[in-house]
């Protein structure tokens, strides 16, 4: 195994693993302390991937601005800091099952004595030529104001709908 | 640079109605004593000229923005489409003749309409992977917010919450399907992907195309509320405000089945006269068959016991994308044709449903069918309207929900003996349909009030646009030939 490699699973491993208690957790504040390790493993993972421009926002949007606001949230309210988040409802079976099946189509490595591979073993997948710039950042900021002007534009509408739609819900009514 | 400014000018009408959305939100700040009638009148206003704007459009066609979106007859119908949808469910639903609405702030809402359309019409004309997901999650998050606006409201709450889980669910799953997409073609503009895929596709492949199939699909499917996406539907129509829920079940439905339409049509098959074919030798149709046959049947069989007006539309309408998504696997210039049609007679049938029921709730303040006993007595006109909202909903002659039906099952029965059960089970459906239609006007017109109460006064505008709307439902079989004529141009490629 490549150094490389043993970076990208020992990254991997600390997203799934922290992902699962996020998921698993009993405790909100337990959930929110994972995030953290879920956000630093995918911000590692980008490193990997020569994508500079994208980890470092990963870690001051998500990490330095929502988790840290989260906690605040979790952590001033009462109600959600004790509340315990077990599901009544769990359909604990079916959901086994279609977890299973779907790991099995994605990424089955049986090639014996049938080849049962996952679409991810399988597939010729597209690679691109060449490495990846060494700084992306410049490049990013040309494609948004050349190629990908109209979705980086109609972001910016969907981020004033966000902000209203978010006071609108939040303040308060003056009649209420 | 040069391909920015031709740009701009063919998105002359998406620029009007962002202008006037940054306008809106402006006038609602002042906090002035009229805000509230300028902001309908600039939403209004901006909605006409964007339409006109359109209309003049319609003769262009190519790639805008490096590819990104796509100017073209079917993105000029859609445009138009969304566009007069939003404009009628503002003129025709307004703050006074909503109950759930009356006291709220006006100016957020105008200016969560305009960012809806804003976000159907991109949607309508997107022609790339990041484009088609940015605008399906914006038609989503502006949607969130319009459910929840009774904030007051329990059921509105749990609407909207329900709506953001069951959305973020589907288009994550979407969002994997596209970045497979992504890895498998090494492009993210529908064309480069549509010619990836004509070049023939290897047995190594094919597993991961179906997947893919299979994943984008739970966008799709959430948007249109097919099954097994829909079980958002009924309770996210039941608790959003009336004109709101009128609004979700025609237009996002409609920029669903644009984009749908340019997945499969565009994406994915050859063109030519008569049935086309699908590229890469797989056979999308019979999965999309699977979906539409469940959509009609669970749609129209749950209706049969609901109570709640708005329950029942919901599930109605769950059958109708089933019907509609007929045309998508029609797969031909006819089955374009057909879902043209179907979609703008469901514009105004289902439009003038959800009206009567709003008026209903306006004067008696129920949503409940054992309520409306009685109505007939009290108000003929109303009752007369919404027979024939339901008459056109069910498929019966002459009205434009028939001629919905029948160029979908035309459409369907062209292509051959082998599709034959798939029209049959539409018709069964059809006719299923017909019972918890005839049921409302059952109750509308023979059942017995348990106590007499005065007749039903409408406002003058109400009886206008529920006139207007009967009008549509009507009419327009007296130019049907010359109706017919101009969609088989938008219905080309």
């Amino acid at each position: 195994m490549s150094a490389e490699a043993a970076v990208f699973y020992l990254f991997a491993a600390v997203t799934v693993a922290s992902g699962a208690v996020v998921v698993l957790a009993r405790s909100l504040i337990y959930s929110a302390f994972a995030l953290l390790f879920t956000f630093f493993g995918v911000a590692g993972l980008y490193v990997l991937l020569g994508a500079d421009f994208l980890a470092a926002t990963q870690l001051l949007i998500y990490v330095g601005g929502i988790l840290v606001l989260l906690l605040f949230g979790v952590m001033l309210t009462h109600k959600l800091y004790d509340l315990d988040l077990r599901s009544e409802v769990t359909q604990f079976l079916p959901g086994i099952i279609v977890a299973t099946g779907l790991i099995l189509i994605l990424a089955s490595p049986v090639r014996w004595p049938l080849d049962l591979r996952g679409l991810m073993f399988r597939t010729q997948w597209a690679v691109g030529a060449g490495r990846p710039p060494a700084a992306t950042t410049a490049e990013i900021g040309q494609l948004f104001m050349g190629r990908y002007l109209l979705p980086f534009e109609a972001a910016s509408i969907l981020l004033l709908v966000a902000l209203m739609g978010a006071a609108m819900i939040v303040r308060r009514r003056k009649d209420a | 640079m040069q391909d920015v400014l031709t740009s701009v000018k063919w998105f002359e009408p998406e620029l009007i109605l962002t202008g006037v959305l940054l306008l809106v939100v402006l006038v609602d700040s002042t906090l002035a004593a009229w805000r509230n009638v300028a902001a309908r009148v600039l939403t209004v206003g901006g909605l006409l000229l964007a339409l006109v704007r359109v209309v003049e459009l319609r003769g262009v066609s190519g790639e805008i923005f490096s590819g990104m979106a796509v100017v073209d007859p079917l993105a000029s119908f859609f445009k138009a489409l969304l566009i007069g949808a939003s404009l009628l469910v503002i003129l025709a639903f307004t703050f006074r003749n909503s109950r759930e609405l009356h006291g709220l702030g006006q100016g957020e809402f105008y200016a969560l309409m305009l960012a809806v359309t804003i976000s159907n019409v991109l949607m309508a004309t997107a022609n790339d992977l990041a484009m088609l997901y940015l605008a399906l999650e914006m038609v989503s998050i502006t949607s969130y917010v319009m459910v929840a606006y009774m904030k007051g409201d329990r059921m509105s709450n749990e609407a909207s919450l329900k709506y953001i889980l069951f959305g973020a669910v589907s288009t994550g799953t979407m969002l994997y399907g596209l970045s497979l997409l992504y890895g498998l073609t090494g492009n993210t503009s529908l064309p480069a992907i549509r010619d990836f895929l004509a070049a023939g596709l290897t047995d190594a492949n094919r597993l991961a195309v179906y997947a893919i199939a299979l994943l984008v699909f739970a966008g799709f499917g959430f948007k249109t509320a097919a099954v097994p996406f829909h079980f958002w539907c009924p309770d996210v129509y039941q608790g959003a405000p009336t004109p709101v829920t009128a609004f979700l079940s025609v237009a996002p439905k409609a920029a669903g089945f644009a984009i749908m339409m340019r997945f499969f049509y565009q994406g994915l098959a050859t063109p030519r006269a008569g049935p086309w074919d699908l590229v890469g030798t797989i056979d999308w149709a019979r999965v999309l068959i699977l979906v539409s046959v469940l959509t009609m049947t669970v749609g129209n069989v749950a209706a049969l016991t609901q109570t709640n007006m708005k329950r029942l539309l919901a599930y109605s309408s769950i059958a109708h994308a089933g019907y509609i998504m007929m045309g998508v696997v029609a797969l031909s210039q006819n089955g374009a044709r057909a879902l043209m049609i179907y979609l703008l007679a469901y514009l105004v049938m289902n439009l003038g449903a959800f009206l009567v029921v709003t008026l209903v709730h306006l004067h008696e303040g129920t949503f409940d069918l054992r309520d409306y006993p009685g109505l007939y007595r009290r108000s003929p006109f109303l009752t007369l309207a919404m027979a024939v909202f339901l008459l056109s909903l069910m498929g019966i002659p002459p009205l434009v929900g028939f001629m919905g039906k029948l160029y979908v099952f035309a459409a369907i029965v062209e292509r051959g003996p082998s599709y034959f059960w798939y029209a049959a089970v539409g018709a069964v459906n059809a006719a299923i349909a017909a019972y918890y239609y005839a049921r409302i006007l059952k109750t509308m017109i023979i059942d017995t009030p348990p106590a007499e109460k005065p007749p039903l006064r409408l406002a003058f505008a109400d009886a206008t646009w529920v006139s207007l709307l009967l009008a549509a439902n009507v009419l327009p079989l007296l130019w049907w030939a010359r109706i017919e004529a101009s969609l088989s141009l938008y219905a080309g490629r």
